[in-house]
């Protein structure tokens, strides 16, 4: 067996929020890169602090049930044991309702949801992963505790997300903390559709009352979260929106 | 393309659609539908509109041609 590697497992590293995570986190980490595009991994992995030394899992999370076998093999064949798992990767389809069957829900919660619940069950099992996980953080979304026209299946994932973060929590103490951050709308390609329409960026400039944030926002939270300086945070759903949830005001007339 | 009516009156939540009807008239007609108009084409048809390739048209024929001629090309 080779040497054991004690790693920190991204989802959805590939861009956005994930991407900026892994960059952040390769300067004292080592990286299980995690997403459904190798060459795309291969330029986040480039972005990254030592790049040589993280590694590449390339894994469509849709496919979940074979899921925890390709983690599994990759781990055992590395010799890699994860101490800290971030679940960045999501999907977000916006529909109507009555657009939303449960085929198009399925794959936002599978994707969301199922994958992360797949990882920890890996990430727990004593033969895979000994007992060295110890840090779980869920990037969720404001999203989660509030509601958003065509967003019933994405609020709904999210919401599911930060129950299961809560459950861990408790079930995992003391020795993994589990945390959820919640980001606003940080401009990455998942949301970039709504911010090539002007009239959608104007307005939601004036809903943020820090003014937009950046996917380095987030990471940073979640390097923290990950640090001992967090070492009494545990079960918490923290939102990084730059004012955006507790915002009140109307926005102003158009000119 | 014989569907492409079909697919549309389902999600205009009506029971028939002529071609000349113009689609802005239809009740059912705003962002969310535009939204699933998308993402029908794209599973039906494998095209990735956006919501500005929409805006431009009136009438279902004009937007069934669109598609069309973007499936040749």
């Amino acid at each position: 067996m080779a040497e054991e590697i004690i790693s920190t497992l991204i989802t959805g590293a590939s861009s956005g929020i994930g991407q900026a995570t892994a960059i952040h986190l390769s300067r004292e980490r080592t990286l299980i890169l995690h997403g459904r595009d190798a060459r795309r991994l291969e330029q986040t992995r480039c972005l990254c602090s030592s790049p040589e030394r993280h590694i590449i899992w390339q894994a469509d999370l849709n496919c979940i049930a074979s899921l925890a076998g390709s983690l599994t093999s990759l781990m055992s064949q590395s010799g890699l044991l994860v101490n800290s798992f971030v679940h960045c990767a999501g999907l977000a389809v916006v529909l109507p309702m009555r657009s939303t069957d449960y085929r198009v829900a399925l794959e936002t919660m599978t994707v969301n949801f199922l994958s992360a619940v797949e990882i920890v069950n890996v990430l727990l099992k004593k033969k895979v992963n000994r007992r060295d996980l110890t840090g779980i953080v869920f990037v969720s979304s404001i999203f989660s505790r509030s509601g958003a026209r065509g967003h019933a299946a994405y609020c709904a994932s999210k919401s599911a997300l930060d129950g299961l973060m809560r459950a861990l929590a408790v079930e995992l103490a003391p020795t993994v903390r589990v945390n959820s951050v919640l980001p606003g709308a940080v401009r990455t390609p998942l949301s970039e559709g709504a911010f090539s329409n002007p009239a959608i960026a104007k307005g939601m400039e004036e809903d943020y009352p820090l003014g937009l944030g950046t996917p380095g926002d987030i990471a940073d939270l979640i390097g923290f979260l990950l640090s001992d300086g967090a070492r009494w945070i545990t079960g918490q759903e923290i939102a990084v929106d730059g004012g955006r949830t507790i915002n009140m005001s109307h926005r102003r007339e158009e000119a | 393309m014989e569907a492409f009516y079909t697919n549309l009156a389902e999600i205009m939540e009506v029971d028939k659609i002529e071609e000349s009807d113009v689609l802005r008239d239809f009740p059912e007609w705003d962002s969310l539908t535009v939204l699933s108009l998308i993402a029908r084409v794209r599973t039906q048809y494998g095209l990735t509109l956006q919501a500005s390739d929409l805006r431009g048209f009136a009438t279902a024929r004009e937007l069934r041609d669109l598609i069309a001629t973007k499936r040749m090309g």
